[in-house]
């Protein structure tokens, strides 16, 4: 085919040009160690690169609401250590105030002692982060979640714990109330009490916590409040017992069908079925009585040990209401010790599972940005033959072109 | 037979190589010259004269200087030339609206990214004033990047307008240039001759013309070339040219349109009318690529205004009404008709309007509420733009541009291949090729050297005659 020589010169010189794009786009690759960097280059890869920087993205964030959260959950786990520790040293005190030989100033003195152990409990339920929010406190408010109003402790929460994010569980706070002031009373299945509030108990009689035998058998009883009544002997002056029922009235019998028994201090009592309890000390037969009931999710720490300095304080305590009040007050500070422990492994739980998050989360973020690489870097081995290619062809070409630029008949014709 | 009649030989043969020089002469001036095609001299032998010993040889006559062509390869350079810069053009401003939508971390969906995560901070703390801080700057930073996208193009629609304009003038110039050559072409119908110079300058004008609209050519009887456009709207008859006028749509005045006046009637045309051309790449832009990509950017912002300030007006910020009561979030943006190109944080927003708090009786306090900052932080991975969430959107936006650069930038190349074919083909059949005319400039001197040789011999075949007189 015949050449024309102005098309020959610029279709050489337009292909030395798209040689020299290549090589340098070739290089380009090379140096931004990228090989997809508009989307025209591969759309699929483009939005594929996309998503992962994204995921990768939220996954930080992720990481830092996790970092929130361990901190705070470090914090609570050792606030709830501290509580733990202050509750055992409240039930020691009890255990040390129930000493008979103990006179009444010497009980004031671990009153004392257990209203001090109160208020640093308050300052442990109301203790806060760094950033001041409340480790106890619950969603929406930021004053103290717990307020002494003399009488008793209120919380001014509500509401639950402070999520950190709607995907994993990273809790920002502890449903706090359900530690301080919701724990189970008596021993957690049934609670026993002296008196009634109307005519309390005149006697040394005392009523222990009390256990469970036969869970079972407590669980099928159709009434769970019982009443102890004691009558004395006019003649020995020994003194018997009766149980009743207080949704039937009717008196509980025993195999034999015996419904009164005789008395002795500390003999465990187990006419109701499924459950054992003791009373002991000397009741009044005139009128004291002893309550078992169901345990209800309303101990709260600073009421039980409120009831229990209150008792303690009083001099003319005879020892029935000491013993009493000691009884009630360890059973108590033993739920409430339950219910620390369960927060503490909870909250222990939870920082085992954050770490987990972060492992999953990690693994996440490096997922993302594999796939970025997979997708978007250059194969170096690849771009480096590439652009030695390229540059082989280009130098041909301007070799070529250079060469066959100079040929032409007219250097032959001489004039 | 006479001595003369061997002058005469000589001297038509040094004519004739003389005419072929000087037209090879024309060739090698003329080698770089677009659209130039290579002429030649046509010589044909004189006929024979009568004796009565046979017919003796005339010497030679020159015919007629004639160019190479070849109707189809120039309408086929025409045509591919017109495709090409059409795909050409197109692919020119895709790759201008693809550096517009910026990727990864100077995109819209990371920094959208940005700005859920920074929600997540304040979910974090909730009365933080400097996470609050953080979610008000990245939020700016989205709507400013929102708007400049939206910029870059708007003007990119105002150079495709004042594009089209250039390209409106440039053809009515072309058009008026073409009808006056007809007009020179058909004066010179009484001639046998061919205006070999007119016509080639002629064919480039339409090739010229080409790159910016196709046209179809039909020759007429009297030499002149007829123009039509979009199948058969009229351009060019005879000596009279129908002018191009570029101006705003009726309903959007952003937008640019063409059209052509024919008598008095102005019809518009699209990119699917003009078929190829500049013209037809700029409309086709314009009305698909350019619509599609603005259409998308004003989706996602309207997507994203709406989902976040119904979420904001959804929950409690730290502000307190008159009576003491919280009030619900501000709008975190302000959106009007113009879309993302006038996306902006809300007016006044401070750190209290964010409304990180979920609205209820039960909470006292919005400060250590998070429950709707997390419910924003959420809004990354709901569905808030036509039913996809905002990274997805965006990526099938990216996927999309990247789709229609792909294939514009393999059209392009497809059809300037083929329009470089074309011109080679052209080229082989009507360029000029030195060697060729090198060889031939030889080839002619030698010629005229011995027919110079023939008149020198006659001469001295008369100095032999005159000698005997003597």
């Amino acid at each position: 085919m015949r050449v024309s020589t102005a098309y020959s010169f610029e279709s050489s010189v337009s292909a030395l040009q798209r040689r020299q794009e290549e090589m340098s786009r070739a290089q380009q690759q090379m140096t931004t160690g990228k090989r997809v960097e508009r989307p025209g280059d591969d759309p699929t890869a483009a939005a594929q690169v996309e998503r992962a920087l994204v995921e990768e993205s939220r996954g930080r964030s992720m990481l830092r609401t996790l970092d929130a959260s361990r901190n705070v959950m470090t914090l609570t786990e050792s606030a709830l250590g501290d509580a733990g520790d202050l509750a055992q040293r409240a039930r020691e005190a009890l255990v040390a105030a129930g000493n008979g030989g103990y006179s009444g100033s010497e009980r004031l003195t671990m009153a004392n002692q257990l209203k001090e152990l109160r208020n640093q409990l308050f300052a442990v339920a109301n203790q806060q982060d760094g950033a001041g929010n409340l480790l106890f406190g619950r969603q929406g408010n930021t004053s103290g979640p717990y307020v002494d109003n003399g009488s008793s402790v209120t919380s001014a929460a509500n509401g639950g714990g402070l999520a950190g994010s709607n995907v994993e569980n990273l809790p920002l706070s502890i449903d706090g109330p359900q530690v301080w002031l919701q724990v189970g009373s008596g021993n957690g299945v049934f609670e026993t009490s002296a008196g009634t509030s109307a005519t309390p108990n005149t006697g040394s009689g005392w009523v222990s916590a009390g256990s469970v035998t036969d869970p079972s058998a407590w669980n099928a009883l159709a009434s769970h409040s019982y009443s102890v009544a004691f009558t004395q002997d006019p003649s020995t002056g020994a003194l018997s017992y009766s149980v009743t029922d207080d949704a039937t009235g009717s008196a509980m019998a025993d195999a034999n069908g015996n419904t009164s028994f005789a008395y002795q201090s500390g003999k465990a009592i187990t006419v109701v079925p499924g459950i054992s309890f003791a009373v002991s000390g000397t009741p009044d037969a005139s009128g004291d009585s002893f309550h078992v009931g169901e345990s209800t999710p309303d101990l709260n720490v600073f009421k039980a040990l409120d009831r229990a300095v209150a008792a303690l304080s009083n001099p003319n305590a005879n020892n029935g209401q000491v013993m009493q009040a000691v009884n009630a007050g360890i059973s108590d500070m033993d739920q409430v010790l339950g219910s620390f422990q369960s927060a503490r492994a909870m909250v222990g739980e939870t920082l085992n599972r954050l770490d987990g998050v972060e492992s999953r989360t990690g693994g996440r973020i490096l997922a993302a940005q594999t796939t970025r690489s997979n997708v978007e870097d250059v194969d170096m081995v690849q771009a480096i033959s590439e652009f030695t290619n390229r540059q082989t062809s280009y130098q041909a070409a301007l070799q070529s072109y250079s060469m066959v630029q100079k040929l032409s008949l007219f250097n032959y014709i001489s004039g | 037979m006479n001595p003369t009649s061997l002058l005469s030989l000589g001297a038509s043969g040094m004519m004739a190589a003389q005419a072929q020089l000087s037209t090879t002469g024309h060739n090698i001036a003329n080698a770089g010259v677009d659209g130039y095609s290579r002429q030649s001299v046509r010589a044909e032998t004189a006929s024979g004269l009568y004796s009565g010993s046979g017919y003796f040889g005339r010497g030679v006559e020159v015919r007629t200087v004639e160019r190479e062509v070849n109707g189809f390869l120039t309408d086929q350079v025409a045509q591919t030339n017109s495709q090409a810069s059409a795909d050409k053009v197109r692919n020119q401003m895709l790759g201008q609206l693809e550096s517009s939508i910026g990727t990864g971390e100077n995109g819209l969906g990371y920094t959208a990214t940005q700005l859920f995560n920074a929600f997540g901070d304040v979910a974090a703390e909730p009365a933080d004033a400097s996470a609050r801080r953080v979610v008000l700057e990245r939020a700016d930073d989205l709507a400013s990047m929102f708007r400049s996208t939206a910029q870059s193009m708007a003007s990119l629609q105002s150079g495709v307008s004042q594009d089209l304009k250039n390209s409106v003038a440039e053809v009515n110039n072309l058009t008026q240039r073409i009808a006056d050559l007809n007009g020179q072409v058909a004066a010179t119908r009484g001639s046998p001759q061919k205006p070999n110079d007119l016509l080639d300058a002629r064919d480039q004008l339409i090739k010229e013309l080409s790159s910016y609209v196709q046209v179809n050519r039909v020759e007429q009887d009297d030499g002149s070339m007829n123009l039509f456009v979009g199948g058969s709207q009229s351009l060019v008859v005879g000596t009279n040219a129908y002018q191009f006028k570029a101006s705003p749509d009726a309903s959007d005045t952003s937008l640019m349109r063409v059209s052509l006046d024919v008598a008095g009637v102005s019809r518009q045309l699209d990119s699917s009318t003009l078929v190829g051309g500049r013209m037809a790449g700029l409309l086709q832009f314009q009305d698909e690529d350019l619509a599609a990509a603005k259409t998308h950017l004003d989706t996602m912002a309207q997507g994203i205004t709406t989902a976040m300030n119904n979420q904001q007006a959804a929950g409690w910020s730290l502000k307190v009404d008159a009576s003491g009561q919280p009030v619900a979030g501000a709008a975190l943006f302000s959106i009007d008709s113009l879309g993302a190109l006038n996306m902006k944080v809300g007016a006044g927003m401070s750190t209290d309007d964010i409304a990180a708090s979920a609205q209820g009786a039960s909470i006292t306090s919005p400060r250590s509420n998070n429950a709707n900052a997390l419910a924003m932080q959420q809004l990354g991975t709901t569905a808030t733009v036509s039913g996809s969430t905002f990274t997805d959107y965006f990526s099938q936006v990216i996927a999309d541009v990247g789709v229609r650069v792909q294939t514009a930038t393999s059209r392009a190349d497809v059809s300037s291949s083929l329009a470089s074919d074309a011109q080679q083909q052209l080229g082989s059949v009507t360029g000029v090729n030195l060697d060729e005319e090198a060889a031939k400039l030889l080839h002619f001197q030698q010629s005229y050297q011995a027919a110079a040789k023939v008149l020198q011999v006659a001469q001295k075949v008369f100095d032999t005659l005159i000698s005997l007189g003597s």
